[in-house]
């Protein structure tokens, strides 16, 4: 455990790249703090049990991702769909500064992640925007890397399939 | 590290270019008051959790092992006959609801007092040489029926044997002699309390949660002859 940071620093060093990650699925910026605030709470409750060495990087992805999961059950199960809820950006698409296409095309692509199922979402999400490895992304999905590498894959050609329209995107 | 395939790049960079974050000043924002949240929230939980552990634990050598005792402020809260420590800290901190940990100097020092009193009237007893316990128990978690259930059978003496039957009726719940059974099941301090001492109707052991061998050896210990015949 005395390899391991103080946990203050894992939030300093973390808590941001956490925040996107966790904001990309999530429309509501108050729901992001609160999905924010429940990864660092619990990381912050197993900490003292981490294996010194561990990847606490892909292991606060890890707890973050469980959540977005978690939360998008719960709303469905509501019938409504919390994370997924009016478009911040299209809804500011009335800001005359800011270019309606590129809103549109942020629309599009927030819209076709939102219709991939939960780990290719979490693995397009993490590999084309975050840029992780795939060790990491394996750790993520609790998965090998072979099957990371699949997520994403199969969740890029969804999302090109689903995108093709609006982005001409060449197959 | 870079195994994508020229298409998946092609197009991973026109996603990039349509990133669904909100726009930088807007997400810096954003970013700044859950940061704040987030910090806020841990230090909160942080400093209750240095404000002490809930639960202090100790051993005591038992003839077939080692017994677990553990006590908070208030007295003693739990025995565990058979488990290892890792495991005993894990329940307790799941009934408490904080941190078990074992005794260690540096400690709230009444409550390491109160745990070596503890392992010290558990070790004469196992001696033979202790027939009765004089300490304060912390029931907090248990319920209402199960802790009518447990100072009844605490009013048991040394060797004094009683039914479940007995022991409902005893506690004016004539009918529930296998919820009475369930209560004893669940006792977090055998021994002390001493649910070794209640036998089915019939004189045959019952059950017992660290195992029948061990009701025997305590009763053996408490100097009951066994099979037991109620008069």
């Amino acid at each position: 455990m005395s390899s391991l940071l103080p946990f203050e620093r894992v939030l300093e060093t973390h808590g941001a790249e956490i925040y996107r990650f966790l904001r990309r699925h999530v429309a509501d910026p108050t729901d992001t703090a609160d999905l924010h605030q429940e990864t660092f709470l619990r990381a912050y409750r197993a900490y003292g049990r981490l294996e010194p060495g561990a990847n606490v990087r892909a292991w606060l992805y890890r707890i973050a991702a469980n959540l977005v999961r978690d939360a998008r059950r719960r709303s469905a199960v509501r019938g409504g769909a919390a994370t997924d809820g009016p478009d911040p950006i299209a809804g500011a698409a009335s800001d005359p500064h800011r270019r309606v296409e590129a809103n549109e095309l942020r629309a599009a692509v927030r819209a076709g992640l939102a219709g991939l199922p939960w780990r290719q979402r979490t693995a397009v999400a993490a590999r084309v925007f975050e840029g992780l490895d795939y060790a990491t992304i394996a750790a993520m999905l609790d998965c090998s890397e072979v099957t990371a590498r699949q997520h994403v894959s199969q969740g890029l050609r969804r999302l090109r399939a689903s995108l093709a329209p609006p982005l001409e995107v060449p197959a | 590290m870079n195994d994508d395939t020229p298409a998946e790049e092609r197009l991973a960079a026109i996603l990039r270019a349509a990133d669904p974050l909100p726009p930088e000043a807007e997400l810096r924002g954003e970013l700044r008051q859950a940061l704040g949240r987030t910090r806020a929230a841990v230090r909160r939980v942080a400093s209750a959790a240095r404000s002490g552990p809930a639960a202090v634990y100790g051993t005591v050598e038992a003839p077939w092992g080692e017994v677990h005792v553990a006590v908070t402020e208030r007295g003693l809260v739990a025995i565990e006959l058979r488990t290892s420590g890792e495991a005993f800290a894990e329940q307790l901190a799941e009934r408490l609801g904080g941190a078990a940990v074992p005794d260690q100097p540096g400690l709230y020092a009444p409550v390491r007092a109160m745990l070596r009193r503890a392992q010290a009237e558990l070790r004469e007893y196992l001696a033979g040489a202790r027939t009765a316990f004089d300490l304060p128990l912390d029931l907090r978690d248990v319920s209402t029926f199960d802790r009518a259930v447990l100072e009844g059978a605490r009013r048991l003496g040394f060797g004094q044997m009683s039914s479940y039957g007995r022991l409902a009726a005893r506690i004016g719940r004539p009918r529930a002699a296998r919820a009475v059974g369930g209560a004893l099941g669940r006792n977090p301090i055998p021994i002390v309390i001493p649910c070794h001492r209640i036998l089915a109707a019939d004189g045959s052991l019952g059950g017992y949660g660290g195992g029948l061998d061990l009701k025997r050896a305590l009763l053996r210990l408490e100097g009951v002859p066994l099979p037991y015949a109620f008069g």
